[in-house]
């Protein structure tokens, strides 16, 4: 009984990966600040009357897995360069985007539990409890974020490789996302001309996801919510992948590949 | 005892030099601009627009002061970084062979973070209530820019305590640097007012860097009388020094350690 | 069938805004024989690890062409790399925080092994380099000699039948390095062809049947080891020890010696160089008749090949 070849690569990378977090922890930082966030938020939110404390909790574990994925897409293909792993990669006939993807999936996958956290600040240290009224739901959106995440980080990590300009700009993935995001602040609280650009991010579908599973009683946008985040996930990956072969071959030509 | 105080001044200058040369490195202007400051200020947006959302319009101008005064602490307490990188280097023994103190190597290592954080914070500061439209009272406003830089110095202070502890223990440099900058983003009058928190919690935020700043800057916003102002500004001066005692104890506390215990080489 | 055809290789690195141009490789020639163990000597910078890299598919050549096992590594990378197994050196290429079999398990997956085919694989290879007692361990605590034996591992896994090896025993401490020397003996006896890139004179001279040598990204010599001294074109020399300076000065004199040379070491230690092959037998015997019993024929040692082609480049790098 064999699995496709692009399966076994993906679990490969998978896998290196929970043993290499195992080992850096470090990378789990994201993690441990989680619930620091948590308190922000909902200290805010419940300062001002407690309305919208959905959003508030929903906020920082959609923050946490979008940026637990950025930060390991920016290390893992430099470590491996200068490691010498990427050498020893290319004489093979793997793909390293699936390879890095599965990477890129064990942390985003991790970082879905600073969404528990944030849930658990809420209860424990404000006595809030945030009913979930589609818990199946809930795991869902997770779920959904993390994949997402993990396909548009791919992007971003063949990107950081053939532009080192491209790195320094990694700080701008961070705050610009949860605001174009509307990971706490919808977006229809933001000037118009902001709308059109929200949509193409995934983070604002799931978001919409998370969001109504968490709290609303009839989660109506599910299908498209979940279409909408998978489709833009998907194409980001796409564009991921060709970027990927792109730095791929430019190694093999010029051995440099955009750096020095 | 004056040609000891001079070689201080002069280790701190050219650290300071070296540090400078190391940023021109990393940045260009553009790479800087976009890459960094628009990051920082985005952040303070963020912020403000979450207050905005669960409050009222006079909730955005609050979020937005504190965020945009807390970056200044922000960037100064990226010396924590610097020092466990100087240990990571291999200079650490060295250093402790040579016959000059080495609290000011490790405290001028930094230095450049202090002067960007209060360019990041003062480019939010004014800038930002114009794009969120809720204005500051120019041009007494003005009157918080020094504030702002006291802000910078006593956070870096405080840094550098967490940056001694980076020192003495590997591994952790990123872990101090947000688990020290993320409470007081929580508790010091940020985003909530400190009334809001219980009293264990106030007593914290009053030994923490930004609390009687900020105290002194909302002063300064609301018209308050020059006594209160300036007393907050002692304060917050007060705490900074105390950190800096703190830090200067512990430095040398781990070098000397490091002498003994022969652990100086160990690379973070 | 030759496991290895290189025919005219070229490799040029691009001016960057970072290096100057390089030409890293020109015209290179090379065969590598089916069931052959080949000594590719060179100093550092000739060439060797670049030749290595092209003909694992790793880098692609500027000009010329290469062929392994009759698979075109340009045209054909793919087959290329299902027969070619690569051990590239020292601590570079293994992910040190984690153990030596998740190591063996990602790579073995990376070459499309699955499963119990590929665990079963893993214990198998580190069984056969001896790691099997760490193998659960982080990489980043072993000794040199065993990440090497780690690499070799990792070259293996896929079980090709030619074997790249770029100096698997630099640093390693002579123990380590003879321990590592029979498993190549092994593997060559298995049936494969090994390609060895080193600049260790006895190692080459030990196990290689041919030595290629480069320099400057130019092939300087390509020869069965036991005769690449004759590449010299020098001859015979009779080596002998004496302490007596007008024995030395009469050696010099006679009608068929060339020269006398002093030779590296103590004191006393010479080499009268005949003028030709034949004139050998009359200096030795004139040596004898005089009592210098230590006389001896010697041929040049690869090793003096090596300084002679590549010259005295010294640290002058």
């Amino acid at each position: 009984m064999s699995r496709p070849a692009w399966l076994v690569q993906l679990a490969a990378g998978f896998r290196l990966q929970l043993a290499v977090t195992r080992r850096t922890p470090a990378q789990l930082l994201v993690i441990v600040t989680a619930p620091l966030f948590s308190t922000i938020f909902l200290s805010v939110a419940l300062h001002y009357g407690s309305a919208h404390i959905i959003d508030v909790v929903v906020g920082p574990g959609l923050i946490g897995v979008w940026a637990i994925s950025l930060d390991v897409a920016a290390s893992v293909l430099s470590i491996d360069r200068w490691g010498g792993q990427l050498e020893l990669f290319l004489g093979t006939s793997a793909s390293l985007s699936l390879v890095v993807l599965g990477r890129i999936l064990a942390v985003s996958a991790a970082g879905m539990i600073t969404f528990l956290e944030s849930w658990l600040v809420a209860r424990a240290g404000f006595g809030i409890t945030v009913p979930m009224e589609h818990p199946a739901l809930v795991v869902l959106a997770l779920l959904i974020t993390a994949v997402g995440s993990a396909f548009t980080a791919t992007l971003l990590a063949s990107g950081f490789m053939l532009s080192r300009n491209l790195h320094v700009f990694q700080n701008s993935l961070s705050y610009p996302i949860y605001i174009l995001g509307g990971i706490v602040v919808p977006i229809s609280t933001l000037p118009d001309w902001i709308h059109p650009i929200s949509t193409a991010v995934y983070l604002y579908w799931s978001a919409d996801l998370l969001r109504n599973a968490a709290g609303v009683a009839h989660p109506d946008r599910v299908a498209l919510d979940t279409g909408m985040s998978l489709g833009l996930a998907v194409a980001a990956l796409a564009a991921g992948v060709v970027l990927t072969s792109r730095f791929e071959r430019r190694l093999r030509v010029d051995a440099t590949a955009g750096y020095g | 005892m004056s040609r000891d105080r001079a070689g201080t001044v002069e280790l701190m200058r050219q650290s300071a030099v070296f540090a400078i040369a190391e940023m021109r490195a990393t940045h260009t202007l553009k790479t800087y601009v976009f890459g960094w400051l628009l990051r920082l200020v985005l952040q303070t947006t963020f912020f403000a627009l979450v207050a905005g959302y669960v409050g009222t319009r006079a909730s955005v101008q609050y979020s937005l002061v504190g965020n945009a005064v807390v970056l200044a602490c922000l960037e100064s307490m990226i010396v924590v970084l610097m020092m466990v990188q100087e240990r990571a280097t291999g200079t650490l023994p060295l250093l402790a062979a040579s016959p000059t103190s080495h609290v000011p190597v490790y405290v001028g290592r930094g230095l450049h973070w202090m002067a960007s954080g209060v360019v990041s914070s003062l480019t939010a500061f004014i800038l930002l209530p114009f794009v969120l439209r809720v204005p500051l009272p120019w041009p007494r406003a003005a009157l918080a820019l020094p504030i702002i830089a006291v802000v910078s110095l006593t956070s870096y202070c405080y840094g550098c305590v967490l940056g001694s502890l980076g020192l003495r223990y590997s591994g952790i440099a990123w872990l101090l640097l947000n688990l020290g900058y993320l409470p007081v983003m929580a508790f010091c009058g940020v985003n909530v007012p400190l009334s809001f928190w219980p009293a264990p919690l106030r007593a914290l935020a009053d030994i923490l860097p930004v609390t009687h700043g900020l105290l002194a800057v909302r002063g300064v916003l609301t018209g308050a009388s020059a006594g209160v102002v300036v007393g907050q500004i002692v304060l917050e001066l007060l705490v900074g020094l105390g950190w800096l005692i703190v830090a200067s104890i512990m430095i040398d506390f781990v070098v000397r350690r490091g002498i003994a215990t022969g652990s100086l080489d160990f690379e973070g | 069938m030759t496991a290895v055809l290189a025919r005219g290789v070229g490799r040029i690195y691009p001016k960057t805004r970072h290096n100057p141009g390089v030409v890293a490789l020109d015209g290179v020639d090379l065969e590598l024989a089916e069931g052959e163990v080949h000594a590719l000597l060179g100093p550092n910078g000739a060439g060797k690890t670049t030749l290595v890299k092209i003909i694992s598919t790793v880098l692609l050549p500027t000009s010329g062409t290469v062929e392994v096992q009759g698979h075109d590594v340009a045209r054909d990378p793919r087959a290329v790399r299902r027969v070619v197994g690569v051990v590239f050196g020292g601590e570079r290429g293994l992910y040190t925080r984690v153990s030596a079999r998740r190591n063996l398990l990602f790579w073995g997956a990376m070459y499309g092994l699955q499963g119990r085919d590929l665990s079963k694989r893993a214990d198998f290879l580190l069984e056969r380099v001896g790691l099997a007692g760490r193998a659960d361990e982080p990489v980043e605590t072993f000794s040199r000699g065993m990440k090497q034996r780690l690499h070799l591992a990792r070259g293996l896994v896929h079980d090709p039948r030619v074997l790249f090896l770029d100096e698997p025993t630099s640093g390693m401490d002579p123990v380590a390095a003879r321990e590592f020397r029979n498993l190549v003996r092994e593997l060559q006896s298995e049936g494969r062809s090994v390609l060895l890139a080193t600049h260790d004179m006895a190692e080459a001279t030990d196990l290689c049947q041919r030595v290629t040598l480069i320099d400057h990204g130019k092939v300087l010599l390509s020869e069965r080891t036991a005769i690449a001294s004759r590449a010299l074109g020098s001859q015979l020399r009779v080596d002998f020890e004496s302490d007596d300076a007008a024995l030395v000065a009469s050696v010099r004199e006679l009608p068929f010696v060339t020269d006398v040379e002093q030779r590296d070491g103590p004191a006393g230690q010479w080499r009268g160089l005949p003028r030709s092959d034949e004139d050998v037998r009359p200096l030795l015997q004139w040596l004898v008749e005089r009592d210098v019993l230590s006389a001896r024929r010697s041929e040049p040692s690869l090793e003096e090949v090596y300084l002679r082609m590549v010259g005295a480049r010294g640290l002058a790098i």
